[in-house]
């Protein structure tokens, strides 16, 4: 599995250099948890995570 | 429910199945075993103990429902990319996926209802599990509220700096802010010690 990092700011995953979501480049490699957000608009879990996008992210990034 | 089954039957069912049908019977009747009652299911004449609450919470009306899915142990992830895959490409009306480090061998699928979870994971493979019910979110909140970096923090503690313009430098605190979420550091690699604030999610507590 390709290595995915993690973008510090909004917590998307990404195999490129440049956060898909917010188009930082503080990409971290130590993250966990996935959460797939579908449907920010009606997710109870998007909500309560302040997700807008939706994208591939990480629960925690360090 | 029997519909959106028979669309679905052209797909590979695995071994999911539905058992949330029965238990749903179940609960509209006093069951003893049915802890879960839904307000909105009791009759009318149960004294109401407070007065209808008024939209407090911050969070929307939802109708999402949470159901706990079984997978093949270590392949939670892979499950998950193939239902983003999946989901994305036919618009399935999923509206979330979770692979919590907490839930090992499940992963949780946020949907309407079970219809449109059973839509979304027939035919993936590693799936292992019948949808049994839904869980309620409070169990799962609890896992995605993570307590800020911030709570963490004291004063005279040494930290790594990880991100921003300082990240890789150690530094000792000298206040922290709770509210605002940011530390004032004196970078210990420096020959200047000159405070510094910063972004108490950019640190990281150092191994002692
Ligand atoms: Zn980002």
């Amino acid at each position: 599995m390709a290595k995915e990092k993690a973008c510090r700011k909004c917590k998307a995953l990404t195999q490129g250099k440049v956060c898909p979501v917010c188009k930082s480049t503080d990409l971290s490699p130590d993250w966990s948890g996935i959460i797939l957000v579908f449907d920010p608009a009606k997710s109870l879990v998007a909500n309560t995570l302040e997700i807008t996008a939706p994208a591939r992210y990480a629960l925690k990034v360090q | 429910m029997s519909d959106k089954l028979k669309d679905s039957q052209e797909d590979d069912l695995g071994d999911i199945s539905f058992e949330d049908e029965q238990g749903m019977e179940a609960a509209e009747q006093p069951a003893e075993a049915e802890a879960e009652v839904k307000p909105a299911e009791q009759p009318a004449q149960v004294q109401v103990e407070a007065p209808k609450p008024a939209p407090v919470s911050d969070k929307p009306a939802s109708d999402s429902k949470f159901f706990a899915i079984r997978t093949t142990g270590g392949q939670e992830r892979m499950v998950a990319d193939m239902l983003y895959t999946k989901v994305t490409a036919k618009k399935i009306g999923i509206r979330s996926v979770m692979v919590l480090d907490s839930f090992k061998g499940y992963i949780i699928v946020e949907a309407p209802d079970s219809n449109v979870a059973y839509e979304g994971l027939a035919g993936i493979r590693h799936v292992r599990g019948q949808i049994r019910g839904d869980l309620p979110f409070k169990d799962i909140e609890g896992y995605l509220v993570k307590k800020p970096t911030v709570t963490e923090l004291s004063i005279d503690d040494t930290v790594e700096v990880i991100a921003g313009p300082f990240k890789g430098m150690k530094a000792k605190i000298t206040r922290v802010d709770y509210e605002k979420q940011e530390a004032t550091v004196v970078l210990l690699d420096s020959p200047y010690q000159i405070p510094v604030t910063v972004d108490a999610n950019y640190l990281k507590k150092a191994p002692h």
